[in-house]
């Protein structure tokens, strides 16, 4: 049931708009999306896109991340991603953390990926390369600690929004809300598929007085709102 | 067994493993069949194309390697581009192919305002066209970016979060293919072409690269004003 509303989703979406950002918003997109191993065939694509194109690369590392996977352990197989992007592309720092992320994900078959390794990472530059055993460890522990983080504060609001979802009449409302559950922030062009344009400015503002949803951005245009 | 390979892809009973050949006519074959199907092909060819004509134990690299030798002579070579394979004229022989194609098939001629419009776009991307006046001290009026679009070098990015909601530009695929780039973090680093002298400040526009008169936050970096050097290199031409 959850797993068809998030495939409507996937194709009710807008073509994301390209730029410099969008490989990496994708491909976490992609990881958030459901378990990455009955998807592996989309692998090769993604790291494409996120900058490792040629000599065969996507194919390989592809290989070489679902060995990683195949590793008794998860730390190990986070390891030996990270390891295998690094071998072939060291200054791809977003491929890298992705790759590791996403060979975690696959180790552990949760049925959504959680981005452990990019979240535990401190804030400013690090050193990829220089991350040893016990730092890595404590890297995804931070990670998964952030993560029920998040999870306690973003469920509390969710809870919210779900509460004041029969409160509101417009007629693609459900829909809007699912998306505002997925999706870390929505502008009203990323809802134009669902709701006419000044329908969604009143739906969004709406749900702002309700307090259920806030605008992100504080600009008085092109505001962004989510939980 | 000794039917020409590409044609050979059609035909359903096609023996893709080769396992009852010795081993060195098994591997001449799968030499003959690599490089046909890359011969044959407009386009790079990823290897999992590659893999349908040769069996799944074939050391796909190595076969390549040993085209690669048997080409040395050759005017052209074998280069992993884009995700494939592809036959590629040497580059030095570049000037040749530009003395019978004055413009190319592919890149446009570009002129120095065009190179400088590019490059800002390539190293602030995604920027609006009055972030780009800003950058470069200037009026940039839409014919000038349109070039690049109608070039394929440049496409349209997100809407700006400003009022109005302007669009950016952003550089395509098409551009890092152009340049020989994998991916934007490949483009020469500004501090290392201001060592080597080729980001001078001020030459085109005649305001100093960086200048504290754009408060915008896409000014990142200052700016190289004379081409850098990726917008030197000579992209490799196909034979003709």
């Amino acid at each position: 049931m959850v797993r068809r509303r998030e495939d409507f989703q996937e194709k009710a979406t807008p073509a994301p708009p390209a730029g410099p950002a969008a490989p990496v918003l994708g491909t976490h997109l992609w990881l958030a999306g459901g378990p990455p191993a009955p998807r592996w065939g989309e692998l090769p694509a993604l790291i494409a896109a996120l900058g490792a194109r040629s000599d065969g690369l996507p194919d390989a590392l592809a290989q070489a991340l679902a060995t990683a996977a195949a590793l008794p352990c998860p730390l190990a197989a986070v390891s030996a991603a990270l390891q295998a992007v690094l071998a072939v592309r060291p200054d791809r720092s977003a491929l890298t953390v992705w790759a590791a992320d996403t060979a975690l994900a696959r180790w552990l078959g949760w049925p959504f990926g959680l981005p452990l390794v990019s979240l535990g990472l401190p804030r400013g530059s690090v050193d990829l390369a220089a991350l040893d055993g016990a730092t890595l460890a404590a890297v995804v522990l931070r990670g998964s600690a952030r993560a029920l983080d998040h999870f306690a504060l973003l469920g509390h609001r969710a809870a919210a929004l779900q509460a004041v979802r029969p409160r509101l009449r417009a007629r693609a409302a459900g829909r809007v809300v699912d998306r505002l559950l997925a999706r870390d922030a929505l502008s009203v062009a990323g809802v134009r598929d669902l709701i006419p344009e000044r329908a969604a400015r009143r739906l969004f503002d709406r749900l702002v007085a309700l307090g259920a949803v806030r605008e992100l951005t504080g600009r008085s245009t092109a505001r962004l709102y989510g939980l | 067994m000794a039917q020409p390979p590409a044609k050979a892809l059609d035909d359903p009973p096609f023996d893709r493993a080769l396992a009852d050949l010795p081993p060195e006519l098994r591997w001449r074959e799968w030499m003959s069949r690599v490089e046909a199907v890359i011969f044959a092909s407009p386009t790079p060819v990823p290897r999992a194309v590659l893999a349908r004509v040769v069996g799944d134990d074939c050391p796909l690299d190595a076969v390549i390697a040993d085209i690669r030798a048997e080409l040395r002579p050759r005017p052209y070579d074998l280069v992993a581009v884009a995700g494939g394979w592809h036959h590629r004229t040497r580059p030095p022989l570049a000037p040749v192919l530009r003395a019978v194609h004055p413009a190319g098939p592919a890149l446009p001629a570009l002129g120095a305002t065009d190179q400088l419009l590019l490059a800002t776009i390539a190293y602030h991307q995604p920027l609006t066209r009055r972030d780009l006046e800003r950058l470069l001290g200037r009026t940039v009026d839409a014919d000038a970016v349109g070039r690049l679009r109608a070039a394929g070098l440049v496409g349209p990015g997100p809407r700006s979060p400003r009022p109005g909601a302007p669009l950016t530009f952003v550089t395509t695929d098409a551009f890092l293919d152009q340049f020989g780039l994998e991916s934007l973090a490949d483009l020469p680093d500004l501090d290392d072409l201001r060592a080597m002298g080729l980001a001078d400040t001020g030459l085109l526009d005649g305001t100093p690269a960086g200048a504290p008169a754009s408060l915008e936050p896409v000014d990142r970096a200052p700016l190289p004003s004379t081409s850098p050097a990726f917008l030197l290199m000579q992209p490799p031409r196909r034979p003709v």
